[in-house]
């Protein structure tokens, strides 16, 4: 865990400029935000304390907590206690099978249905667009990211090539609320989905080849259905996991 | 001669006009390329002859030639930016350096995911306005297509682009978005009374269209328009041979 010598936080990513402080934070979290997902801060690296990236970011701590707060809400940073403790950004690209389990333990069989039917609305609705809006060309993409994700033998590739099959659904229906909404979707699912080595990846593999062979056959009916029972299968295999988990 | 709508067939001549104007300004685009290409080159070959490789830091340079396109009023684009061949820079496999402006109209960076550990990490290289001048040494016209490389918002996006070539060789590409909304403007100019007029690419999918009939980002079926009225963009814009077009259907 190296904590941050590299005076990343002087690389203007966008300003904070409006006074109110709802802004305020809105422009720290944005900032924060911008700088994990550009590399500037990778997987593991601890902030600075709170007092410094405060000063560095010209906010008052009190405003740089709620930032943090957002932020670890949105699973960008934890925040560890005792010795080397501190906010760390998350490390993505390792699966942390005991912090997946912790989390599905945790999050209640109501919490994963309703974003269980989040998942699937987003989904049914990309993959029915998708069946009437993509190129070929498109459906080679998702048959290739299809692909990836069945030839994924580790838990973290797993998860990243899920999330790019479905992300790429949004984008084969041409629809970019669709998209921004699966991206916010998968981020909470696919950890809880692929890290916890819940599923058994074969019954996804066949799913998505028949998500992509309806698109390719431009049946938005089949597709839609598909894509429907494909998220809710996913849905009861995490409520069932969670049951258990939480019984011990 | 009209329609039942009272509308009048779109005629050839007013077709051309149009394409005419969004020629004109797809043409305009790619002079704002021209010159942050020639600013990057100008910027690298510096580096290299310095006899260093560059960094992330090197590319502050070229921050104030992107803002300057930004704020030329004849330029229209929404963001404008180049992006780094693969292991280009020393300290970042992956670098966008993209601006365009915040929602109070301010210029801004727009943050990319180009970290390849991140679940949302956009590997540009993959993509057409990427890929394109980088094989091809031509300029690309891409989309539109929803652009989810940027980090907060998702958007329905044309992008037109350029390779950068040093001495040293391929070193990236420059780009400009355009939102693909912006389109719509230009169809709306000319007889008001004419039949609908859809803009396509070369997959026959709609960028922009006067009529509900035909929403942007479906696709027309090569059958629909063999009838109907068309006119090609200028071919020298698309050097891949793949022009977008007008069409208006036939009443």
């Amino acid at each position: 865990m190296n904590s941050v010598e590299k005076d990343v936080f002087s690389v203007d990513l966008g300003r904070v400029r409006d006074d109110s402080v709802s802004k305020l934070v809105d422009g720290v979290v944005h900032q924060l935000e911008m700088t994990i997902a550009v590399g500037l801060l990778a997987g593991g690296e601890r902030l600075p304390t709170e007092a410094e990236l405060a000063a560095k970011l010209q906010v008052s701590t009190v405003t740089l907590r709620q930032a943090l707060t957002v932020l670890r809400d949105r699973g960008l940073i934890e925040t560890r206690r005792g010795r080397g403790g501190g906010s760390y950004v998350r490390d993505f690209g390792t699966a942390d099978r005991e912090r997946a389990d912790a989390q599905l333990r945790t999050t209640s069989a109501e919490k994963l249905r309703d974003l269980g039917d989040l998942v699937g609305a987003l989904t049914g609705a990309a993959t029915r667009l998708a069946a009437l809006r993509a190129l070929p060309e498109d459906v080679d993409r998702l048959e290739d990211l299809a692909r990836n994700f069945a030839e994924a033998t580790r838990a973290d590739v797993r998860r990243r090539a899920d999330s790019r099959f479905h992300i790429e659904l949004g984008a084969a229906a041409q629809s970019s609320h669709l998209t921004t909404l699966i991206v916010q979707a998968q981020a909470q699912v696919a950890p809880l989905l692929w890290d916890t080595d819940v599923l058994d990846p074969h019954d996804a593999i066949r799913e998505h080849s028949l998500i992509v062979e309806a698109i390719r056959n431009r049946d938005p009916d089949a597709a839609h259905r598909h894509a429907l029972e494909h998220c809710a299968r996913e849905t009861r295999v995490l409520v069932d996991r969670h049951l258990a988990l939480a019984a011990t | 001669m009209k329609n039942e709508d009272g509308r009048r067939p779109a005629q050839l001549p007013d077709l051309d006009r149009l394409t005419a104007e969004i020629t004109n300004y797809l043409r305009v685009t790619l002079d704002s390329l021209t010159r942050v290409r020639a600013d990057m080159r100008e910027l690298l070959d510096r580096v290299e002859r310095d006899g260093r490789r560059p960094a992330r830091s090197d590319l502050g340079g070229i921050r104030e030639s992107l803002q300057a396109c930004l704020r030329n009023p004849e330029y229209a684009v929404d963001r404008i930016g180049v992006a780094t061949a693969v292991d280009y820079l020393t300290d970042s496999p992956y670098w966008m350096e993209w601006w365009g402006y915040d929602d109070h109209g301010d210029l801004e960076f727009i943050g990319h995911s180009v970290n390849p550990g991140q679940v949302s990490f956009y590997d540009y290289s993959s993509r057409g306005w990427f890929s394109i001048p980088q094989t091809c040494g031509t300029p690309a016209i891409i989309g539109p297509y929803v652009d989810f490389g940027g980090i907060d918002s998702y958007s329905y996006t044309v992008t037109i682009s350029v390779p950068v070539i040093t001495a040293g060789g391929f070193a990236g590409v420059a780009g400009a978005d355009v939102l693909a909304h912006r389109f719509e403007r230009f169809l709306f100019t000319g007889d008001r009374g004419r039949s609908p007029v859809v803009l396509v690419n070369a997959d026959l999918r709609v960028i922009a269209s006067t009529t509900s009939g035909y929403l942007p980002g479906d696709l027309l079926q090569p059958d629909d328009v063999t009838s109907w009225t068309t006119s090609e963009l200028a071919a020298d814009l698309f050097p891949n041979g793949r022009s977008w077009q007008l069409v208006s259907p036939l009443p």
